[in-house]
């Protein structure tokens, strides 16, 4: 008790205070941003604590750490657009209920959740201290590789109409993910002779493309993210709130999720939110289908990513081993304040430890209550013209998709997975499905051959793979009485001649996938040709349902809607030629010109254009310690 | 209003603004955390001292391919103000991937390397392996590993190939931090390629059993630890000191093929300015990254030494890792 006192009195030194919620600030402000997270911070930050006390020190950087995946439900909610990685899952319910007019009951229910998580994730490791070892070492990788499956399994619930279309997408999903040098053996696979494509997609591009682009285009369309232009019904905050309080056994089950799947490094915040969803699609529960505005699909993923940090926080301590990204950098901030971490810290920095769950805790409060604060403000952007929001949207996804890498090709994998996610939305095929495969797929592959190594087969025989084994097959026997239920009363097709070119070039695709496995070694092939055999199998039965569907009336405006989701994509490119032909002096230029096309307006046009080119401009020139490539225009200046 | 003006107009026009200040930008070939990274900003901090006009020393990160990508950035970039740095691994690619024409090393400037200490196999303490031998007789050790153009693989592999080892080594593992937890859930009992500076009292690995010495040389930095080609037959010692010879010019940090001479020699005096830098040794020691700087031109001697191996040598060692 004494040095909990201690920590307390520690910490709420006014100048170490107000470091964390400089911290908090600065979070807040990186998790709204497309494509920059918690690392981004961090690198930003540590050299800033050189000359802080440890305890101050720590209070900025968990109290950045902690909270972006707070704000990053703002543009997922809003916009569709996941504001970091950790927001993927709550973006597609989230942002069905901003069209419904609700965003700000999902944006009440996403905060409240995150903040619960984030509160139970620093109790878990408060709690965990004395017996921090045992629960690091709960889970082994049989256990892990169970997990991972039964995450893949929830894939149908998430399949929206069409089951096997969902199941197809998995696939997909999967192989995509499997590009890349393979985990056993090194080989390439599909890298085509890049390098780039050595460690695979990189994963904040595919999901804002798939996520964030497809829901852009669609938007200048609708022309405002709300369907209806009335005012939202006042109250929706407090109501989102209560929903999120009345919801508390999943915000505890998927906090506590969160915060064990947490400790393990190599599980990662994409993977523990996806499986949060997909397991909350899988229970009882009030409201529509997961993927058309459920409240509970906002709640799940959010409680599991806040709470993640404190379980990450865990080996990281615990160790010296870092549970995540940011916690590996956060390590390298202990050596530069001379802390070690392993057994002796807790004998040793007890208090130190104790001031470090209690920001984490802090931090979650403060950060809440700022986007609460700011909560009534954003929800009125659901009703501003869209031709307002998308173009500086697009600028940020576009910078914040190149700046981790400056590399052309990640501007090119975000159109391609742009262009994938309009098809898909259009043609009513699940991108959480394509999602899911993704995520999961590698670490499926990586945990059985890590699990086959050291044990062989008896893994096989652990309490929690069997465990694990019951609750898929049970997930699937009722699955399969659903999709036998379910086969007539599949969605009709939106456009079906345009979806058999689709299912066309697909399966052509996953064939060639297929074909191209049989020239790898035994093991590098072996996960890709479990998942193209089936996917192959699989497309052949969709490629005859579509061929069958073919002359059926398509609905009306599907093909239209595409021409102009391609039309806003194209606006996308435009600004992405910009940006390399001139540096950041394309963005006012882009906004401006932007904003005479669609009639801004010239006060408003150029007083946003000149507000989202200074946050650009502080963000990814001033504070990102990157060096841009030269412009190509000013190469060919003397 | 005038002052709204006024704003707009300084917001529009601030992209064209360039940085003021000189800066010199050092570049990491992996992400954020770990060793690479917290030397590359260990040098930023105090480089920038040894350098004319005291410019500004920032660190970026380039990962990509086990830092391949930035050290064939480097090379293609020819006369570029980048200072990077990558594995020191890279330096027997040319031996381990003969086919790939490429990539050579010995094209880059190398200004020094910032550690040369030997590398160590470690036992976790509850795997009841406690020297080399019973590592090598232990049907059911096994070590854990990351990728294959990885240390933690090339090098107990070679061991178990040029030895006779029993053991298993398991690939897939995304990095030391996992390797470092399957150890203590005891899924694996050992790791090889650890260095020196991980081992030290005062860092997480301090507890570890260390079990063998992998370097060229030995170097007794640990009392009573096996040197590892002392088990060696000699029919394949010089290829199994070749796989350990990188170890010597470990976390390298290099220039493109066409930088100046001068603006070459002025960093390599930096470099070996901050070896007797009092500000520099603090914080090396503060922050436990141990540094041992070796200047540049004996790193590219080095270098060239490897592979100028007998291409006899060359093909046992390249058996050995694959």
């Amino acid at each position: 008790m004494d040095i909990f006192l201690e920590a307390i009195q520690a910490l709420f030194e006014p100048m170490r205070l107000g470091m964390l919620v400089l911290g908090v600030v600065t979070g807040l402000v990186i998790g709204v941003i497309p494509g920059i997270g918690g690392v981004f911070g961090l690198t930003l930050l540590v050299p800033l604590t050189y000359t802080l006390d440890p305890v101050a020190a720590f209070a900025l950087l968990l109290g950045m750490s902690s909270v972006t995946t707070t704000s990053d439900t703002i543009p997922a909610v809003l916009l569709g657009v996941p504001g970091t990685v950790g927001s993927a899952a709550t973006a597609i319910d989230g942002h069905e209920l901003a069209k419904q007019g609700q965003a700000d009951r999902a944006i009440g229910a996403a905060y409240l959740a995150s903040m619960i998580g984030g509160l139970l994730g620093a109790l878990l490791l408060a709690l965990s201290l004395p017996v921090i070892k045992p629960l690091v070492l709960l889970l082994n990788y049989g256990d892990l590789f169970a997990i991972t499956l039964f995450g893949l399994t929830l894939v149908s619930l998430l399949s929206g109409g069409n089951q096997f279309r969902g199941l197809f997408a998995a696939l997909l999903g999967i192989l995509i993910s499997f590009v890349g040098l393979d985990p056993y053996e090194s080989a390439e696979r599909w890298t085509f002779g890049e390098i780039y494509l050595w460690d695979g997609i990189p994963t904040p591009v595919f999901f804002l493309g798939i996520f964030g682009l497809s829901e852009l285009t669609g938007l200048i369309a609708r022309g405002r993210i709300q369907h209806s232009a009335a005012a939202p019904a006042p109250g929706g905050m407090l109501r989102g709130m209560r929903e999120a309080l009345a919801n508390w056994p999943s915000v505890f089950r998927y906090s506590a999720m969160g915060a064990l799947l947490g400790a393990v490094p190599g599980v990662g915040v994409t993977v523990i939110e996806w499986i949060a969803y997909g397991d909350a699609a899988r229970r009882k529960g009030d409201g529509p289908d997961f993927g058309k505005g459920n409240i509970r699909a906002v709640i799940a993923p959010e409680s599991a990513n806040n709470a993640k940090e404190g379980g990450a926080l865990l080996p990281t301590l615990a160790f010296g081993v870092p549970g995540s990204a940011t916690m590996a950098v956060l390590l390298g901030a202990l050596a530069i304040h001379g802390l070690v971490p392993g057994p002796r810290m807790l004998a040793d920095n007890a208090p130190l430890m104790v001031t470090m769950i209690l920001t984490i805790a802090l931090a979650n409060v403060i950060g809440t209550g700022i986007c609460l604060g700011l909560t009534p403000a954003l929800a009125r952007i659901a009703q501003v013209p869209a031709t307002r929001l998308v173009p500086p949207a697009l600028v940020f996804v576009v910078l914040g998709a190149y700046q981790s890498n400056l590399d052309l090709r990640d501007l090119l994998a975000l159109f391609a997975f742009g262009a994938l996610g309009i098809l898909f939305k259009r043609f009513g095929w699940s991108r959480p499905a394509l999602a899911l495969g993704f995520v999961l797929g590698p670490n499926l592959e990586r945990f059985f051959f890590l699990s086959y190594q050291i044990s062989g087969w008896s893994w096989l025989a652990q309490p929690l793979v069997l465990a694990m084994a019951a609750v898929i097959a049970a997930t699937l026997l009722r699955q399969l009485a659903g999709w036998r239920r379910g086969r007539k009363a599949s969605a009709p097709d939106p456009a079906p001649r345009s979806n058999l070119a689709l299912v066309l070039a697909l399966v052509f695709a996953v064939a060639a996938a297929l074909f191209s496995t049989f020239a790898m070694p035994f093991a590098t092939g072996l996960f890709p040709r479990i998942a193209a055999i089936a996917g192959t199998i699989l497309g052949a039965g969709l490629l005859g349902q579509a061929f069958s569907n073919r002359t059926a009336a398509p609905a009306q405006g599907t093909l239209a809607g595409v021409r102009g989701d391609f039309r806003v994509l194209g606006l996308g490119i435009l600004f992405s030629v910009l940006l390399l032909a001139l540096g950041l002096v394309a963005v006012p230029l882009f906004l401006i010109a932007a904003g005479i096309r669609y009639k801004v307006p010239l006060r408003p046009n150029l007083l946003g254009a000149a507000s989202v080119t200074a946050a650009a401009f502080a963000v990814f020139r001033v504070l990102a310690s990157n060096t841009w490539p030269e412009p190509f225009f000013a190469r060919l200046l003397p | 209003m005038k002052f709204l003006k006024a704003l707009t107009a300084c917001a529009l026009v601030m992209p064209l603004a360039t940085q003021a200040a000189e800066t010199v930008t050092i570049e990491v070939g992996y992400s954020p955390g770990g060793s690479y990274d917290a030397i590359a900003r260990l040098v930023a901090d105090h480089l920038g001292d040894h350098l004319d006009g005291h410019p500004t020393v920032v660190v970026e990160n380039v990962p990509g391919a086990g830092s391949l990508k930035l050290a064939k950035m480097v090379i293609q970039d020819g006369s570029g103000a980048r200072i990077a740095t990558v594995s020191s691994a890279l330096a027997l690619r040319p031996i381990f991937e003969p086919d790939e024409t490429d990539f050579d090393p010995r094209k880059a400037q190398y200004l020094a390397s910032l550690s040369n200490g030997a590398s160590y196999c470690v036992a976790h303490p509850d795997s009841g392996i406690t020297s080399l031998q019973e590592f090598l007789d232990d049907p059911d050790a096994k070590a854990g590993a990351s990728g294959k153009g990885s240390t933690t693989y090339t090098y107990p592999a070679a061991i178990k190939a040029a030895l006779g080892g029993k053991f298993q080594v398991v690939t897939g593992f995304k990095g030391g931090a996992e390797i470092g937890l399957a150890m203590e859930r005891g899924e694996i009992q050992v790791r090889c390629g650890i260095g020196q500076a991980s081992l030290q009292p005062g860092t997480p690995g301090e507890g570890f059993v260390v079990i063998a010495e992998l370097s060229p040389e030995p170097r007794h930095e640990f009392e009573g630890v096996d040197f590892a080609l002392d088990f060696a037959p000699s029919e394949n010692r010089e290829a199994l000191k070749l796989v350990f010879s990188s170890g010597a010019v470990h976390h390298p940090f290099l220039v493109g093929p066409d930088v100046p001479a001068e603006r070459v020699e002025e960093l390599r005096a930096a470099f070996t300015a901050l070896a007797e830098d009092p500000a520099f040794l603090a914080d090396d020691e503060t922050r436990r990254t141990f540094t041992h700087i070796t200047p540049g031109a004996e790193v590219e001697a080095l270098i060239d030494g490897f592979l100028a191996a007998p291409e006899a040598v060359q093909a046992q060692a390249r058996a050995f890792v694959e």
